[in-house]
Formats: structure tokens, sequence, C-alpha cells
């Protein structure tokens, strides 16, 4: 496969894209049905003018609060809990089972049973801790059963603190099972996320948005919504990755000890 | 205070590598552990520096005691450079111009110090494990094969460095070549394989 420069590579993205947005508009206006087609001028034009409406501002602070939340609470449980389980087989076989099926689980089961005892207003915060839960769990714990051996019991008999052998000895190896958890849940967490608020419409949410633009067959909010999700997701997950690949920077290398 | 092994069983399976054995090393001797391929050398340095049990017996003179190694394989940090995985050794006691003069003397150049050490070649990365082991202030220091491809006179550099380094400590060489164990002064001893049931 041949390589391909990286400015050349953006030029190909963009290209690609204002490609798709033309047969997007050319479909539109070929349909010409502002209910199952609008033109992605008129989805960009509504956006502009939710973006000045303090209640959209207000929605999207309080959907990305609350799915944040739920995934940086499930990436701490997850790698606490992956590191105690690293150490007992009994505790690893105990929660196998339990995680397994927390992952087979469609969203909508757990968001109609979320709902059953919990307010609607934080539901975006269990689901999302639920979809990333499972995944960060399991390729942290994968993570530490692959650390060498050897480096441990080197760090046994030189007396090497818990600090150093975390960053020195764990994390070099445990770090690119965590980037490629990173990678997938946050995509999921947020998708999840939005999918549960759709169906138990907490008020004020994003969720709302899109549930009202379903009621109302108003497609060009139901888009201008989807993609203030797809670029709130992407930025996270963009700056997330980034923080990641800087810690493993830093680790790499001449880094003094 | 010297080390000693007493009566010591160490079976893996039907196999024992030890059967009621017993060794003294004194105080701040050097001893240098010979014998054909798995008769138990590395065994022994395992017991000794209580990554294995034994099944039976005592290792006594050890307990509480700081102990710095060279394992049989590196065992280096891959992605930190040689100046770091030597102070990781002293778990952050130590300054970098220690492991430095410690790597300088073992004739590791400021280029290759700097460097992440698995760009370092076999020769180079021993040396960083052996400076790692000196650098410390043990009581007991454990060195299986150290040398272990070394050209003739990087060896001999290197014999020099670790003579230089364990005055007063106890130290246990695991080698096939008795001219090791000259370079370094140390008494041979060499293990017999254990009778079996």
């Amino acid at each position: 496969m041949s390589k391909v420069q990286p400015t050349k590579k953006v030029l190909l993205t963009a290209g690609a894209a204002l490609f798709w947005l033309l047969v997007w508009q050319a479909l539109s206006l070929k349909i010409n049905n502002r209910i199952l087609l609008v033109s992605p001028v008129t989805v960009l034009g509504r956006l502009f003018e939710l973006l000045q409406t303090a209640g959209f501002w207000r929605a999207v602070a309080f959907t990305v609060g609350r799915i944040l939340l739920g995934f940086l609470s499930a990436c701490t449980a997850a790698v606490l809990l992956a590191a105690v389980s690293a150490k007992s087989a009994a505790l690893r076989g105990l929660l196998r089972p339990l995680l397994g099926t927390v992952q087979a689980t469609p969203v909508a089961s757990f968001v109609i049973l979320a709902l059953l005892w919990f307010s609607s207003r934080n539901l975006s915060v269990l689901i999302s801790f639920l979809m990333v839960f499972p995944i960060v769990y399991a390729n942290c714990l994968q993570g530490i059963l692959s650390v060498d051996r050897g480096l441990l019991e080197m760090a046994r008999v030189f007396r090497i603190g818990p600090l150093r052998r975390l960053l020195y000895i764990y994390l070099p190896d445990v770090l690119p099972y965590l980037l490629s958890a990173l990678s997938v849940s946050l995509g999921l967490c947020w998708k999840s996320g939005v999918a549960a608020e759709v169906i138990g419409i907490p008020v004020g949410s994003i969720g709302e948005l899109l549930y009202q633009a379903k009621v109302h067959l108003d497609t060009a909010d139901l888009l201008a919504v989807t993609l203030v999700i797809i670029l709130v997701s992407l930025s996270f997950e963009k700056l997330f990755l980034w923080l990641a690949y800087r810690l493993q920077r830093r680790l790499e290398g001449t880094v003094r000890v | 205070m010297s080390i000693a092994v007493e009566n010591l069983t160490k079976c893996f399976g039907p196999l024992c590598v030890f059967r009621d054995f017993s060794l003294v090393i004194g105080e701040g001797e050097r001893l240098c552990l010979m014998g054909p391929s798995g008769v138990g050398k590395t065994t022994l340095f395992n017991l000794l520096l209580g990554l294995q049990r034994p099944d039976h017996g005592h290792i006594r003179g050890l307990e509480g005691r700081r102990m710095a190694a060279v394992f049989q394989e590196d065992r280096l940090c891959e992605r930190l450079c040689a100046t770091a995985n030597v102070l990781l050794g002293c778990d952050g006691r130590a300054e970098p111009a220690q492991a430095d003069a410690l790597l300088e003397a073992l004739l590791i150049e400021e280029e290759h110090r700097r460097r992440p050490v698995y760009e370092l070649s076999g020769g180079m990365r021993r040396r960083v494990a052996l400076a790692r082991a000196l650098l410390p202030n043990s009581a007991f220091l454990a060195l299986d094969e150290p040398f272990k491809g070394l050209d003739e006179e990087t060896r001999r550099q290197a014999a020099a460095t670790v003579l230089a380094h364990t005055g007063g400590k106890t130290l246990l060489l695991i080698t096939h070549d008795e001219r090791e164990a000259q370079l370094l002064g140390a008494r041979v001893f060499r293990l017999e394989p254990a009778a079996q049931p």
C-alpha cells in the first residue's frame, strides 16, 4: 500500500467530504421534501440559529456534563477494579459473567430498567458508565496481565517503590491497551448516552431536542443537533487520545527517573 | 553476617533440583557457582533473592538486607534511556551523574547513555544491567552470567568495575567460564545434580 503525505491526506479527506456534501445537496434538491431530506445548507442555517439560543447551549452542557461524568467515573472505576482483579483470579471469574451480560444487553433494556429505578435526569450518566466500564476494565486487565513478569521480579529485588513501578513498568505496557479502550468507548458513550436521553427524555437535554425534532418531524433540527453531537464527540475523542499519547510520549525515550 | 543455606530442598514436580543442600557464603565473600546447565544455579539464585521459596530448609543472613542482581535476561525498561534504567535500581536515591560515571566506567559513551535501551546492542544492554546492579548500596549482589555477550577487553574492564564497586559486599557469580571467577577473585563452588528419589 502506498504512503500518503499528511497534507495530501487532509486534502483527500476534505475533497471526499465535499463530494458527499454535494451528493447530499443534489439528493435533497431532487427529493425536494423538508421532512424526508433537508439540504446541508438548511441544516447549517438551522444550526446557526440554534447556536444563538441559550437553551441550546444549556442542553449541550447538560448532556456533555452527564456523559463525561459517566465516562470518567467508568474509566476510574474500571482501572481500579482491573488493578485489583489482576491480583485475584477468583474476582476475575466472579466479574466475567456480569460484565459479559452488561456488554451483551441492549442499551434500551438498561434505559427502561434505569427509568424504573432512577430519575431520567441522570440517565445518561448511568448508561455511558455501563457502556464504558466493561471495555476499559477488560482492556486494562489484559494490559496489566501482560506486564513483563521479569521486570516485576527485578522491581521486587531492587525494592523499587510503587510510583516508579507504576510509571516505568506498568504504564508502558498498559497504556496501549487503555488507548485502544478509550478510542472505542468514547464514541460508544456518546451514542448510547444520547440514545438513552431520547428514550428517557430528561428535560433540557440534547436527547429531548432530538425527541422534539422527531415529534415535529423537523429534520433540519434533527440533523443540526446530530451534527453538534458528532462534533462534540469527535472533539472529546481527539482531546482524550491526545492527552493519553502525550503521557505515553513522556514515558518513552530519554525519560529521567 | 554470612549467608547460610541450610538443608534446602526444592523440587519442580517429580524433579528435585536441591535435596538437603547446604552452603555458606561468608560476609564479603565472592563465590562463583558453576555447574552444568539445569543443575540448579539459577534456581539457587532465585531462592537467594527471595523470588522462589524452598520446599524445605532455610536461607539465613539475607533478611531485610538490600540486594541487587544481574538476571539471566537484562530485564531493562525498554523505553527508558540507559541512565534512567541505572537510576531505577536505586529507586531515585542516586544522582544521574553517579549513574553516568558508572556507565562510563563500563565503556558506554554519552551518546548511547541518552538513548532508549531498545536501541542499544546486546553487549551494551548487558552493561546497563550490570551498572544498575552496581550502583545501589546493597549488601548482597547476585550476578547471573553478567559478562554474557561481551568481548574479552570489555569483559576485563567490566570485571574491574565490578571489583571497584563491590568492596565489602557479598557477591554471588554464576558463570560457565572459570576465567570470570578468576577475574573477580571468586571462590569456585561446583553444583552437582541432586540425587533423585
